[in-house]
């Protein structure tokens, strides 16, 4: 418990110097620095949503702001991730986790978070895809592709 | 002569002196916890920060940390006689009437119990005192004390009552040293939300044990919660 309240003065009082400000809705940015990727609205969640290939592989980076008073759901987890192979066949994409760190998780009101989650397939794809709705848990569904 | 408090002669030990420092030395190594603020890394890639360092809050309970400052109102007390009387007057009345004022920096920890309940610990400490006074006047010197409080509110104010029992030292300049107390305190306050994490704002208590005694503060308050999970 003391080392728990030790890093939450650590944690609060560094994230006072740094920033002092709570996330503002719709700005897609913290800190003065803007978000990168695509923009979105997710209930309560302003999503930027970024492709990259890193060692071959398909990388979808996250950036999310709480743009509500209350705290909101982040499942990563739960992410829905299609790569199209080309020749007409959609896959599912996994996220690669050999620690199984990915998990839902709650982002508190006015707060801010980022993730980079690798995604590998056993094919090259023309084109990978995101669920931004299944971040949040809500329908319909909400896709941003990216040309791979 | 002023004396510095404990917090303030640390922090005085603590910064290295320019004139002893080595010239021209490799800078140091960034710290583990500011390379990590920055990695933009892959998840199962990279050696940090952990998976969701931007939930970690919510996932324990909520804190509150107040730093502040107190002004102490503490009625003195009747003297006992220096000499034995001898014949019918009554021995004169001594440090009876009047009060004296003491100024504390306080810190308290709390962990939210419930959604409107909290315990926590609070330590205080009166970081200057005066060697002018007369006997009889009493001046705080440190305490420690436990706090149970209710609080509630809006994302604009907050407010909340606490019971706060415990133990102090108070100097009555006697020549007899410093005095164990006993505290028992009823307090109430409010806070205004500078920013989701982080409040100001003042309380004021009286004591259960002594009628003349009250205090009135301020604080910031810095929580866990955003909004006190309100």
């Amino acid at each position: 418990m003391l080392a728990r309240v030790a890093a939450i003065h650590r944690l609060l009082i560094g994230s006072l110097v740094v920033t002092g400000c709570a996330y503002q809705p719709d700005t897609f940015s913290y800190a003065r620095e803007p978000f990168k990727g695509v923009y979105l609205s997710v209930q309560c969640l302003d999503l930027a949503i970024a492709h990259r290939q890193e060692n071959a592989q398909d990388v979808i980076a996250y950036q999310f702001g709480n743009r509500c008073d209350q705290p909101a759901l982040v499942d990563l987890a739960a992410a829905h991730v299609t790569g199209d192979t080309g020749d007409g066949e959609v896959i599912d994409l996994y996220a690669f986790d050999p620690m199984r760190e990915v998990r839902a998780m709650f982002l508190d009101a006015r707060a801010v978070g980022h993730e980079a989650i690798e995604y590998p397939s056993g094919a090259p794809l023309q084109n990978v895809c995101v669920d931004a709705a299944s971040v949040a848990h809500v329908t319909p569904a909400q896709w941003i592709c990216f040309r791979d | 002569m002023p004396r510095i408090g404990s917090a303030v002669v640390v922090y005085a030990l603590a910064v290295p002196s320019s004139a002893l420092a080595e010239p021209t030395e490799a800078p140091p190594p960034r710290p583990v916890y500011e390379r990590c603020l920055l990695e933009d890394g892959v998840v199962g890639r990279r050696s940090c920060p952990e998976y969701g360092v931007w939930g970690e809050a919510l996932e324990g309970p909520y804190v509150l940390v107040r730093l502040g400052m107190h002004m102490r109102h503490l009625p003195r007390r009747a003297a006992m006689p220096s000499t034995i009387q001898r014949g019918t007057m009554p021995p004169p009345a001594a440090g009876i009437g009047g009060s004296d004022t003491s100024y504390t920096m306080v810190e308290q920890i709390s962990v939210a119990t419930s959604r409107v309940s909290y315990l926590g610990v609070e330590m205080e400490l009166s970081p200057i005192t005066s060697d002018t006074l007369v006997p009889g006047a009493r001046t705080y010197e440190a305490g420690g004390q436990l706090v149970a409080g209710l609080h509630g509110g809006a994302q604009t104010l907050k407010i909340g009552a606490e019971l706060a029992g415990g133990a102090r030292i108070v100097d009555d300049h006697r020549g007899l040293g410093e005095q164990g107390e006993g505290v028992l305190e009823a307090r109430a306050r409010g806070d205004i939300w500078l920013t989701p994490w982080f409040t100001v704002g003042a309380d004021a208590g009286v004591s259960l044990l002594d009628r003349g005694e009250w205090f009135i503060g301020f604080c910031l308050g810095i929580h866990s919660y955003s909004y006190g999970g309100t």
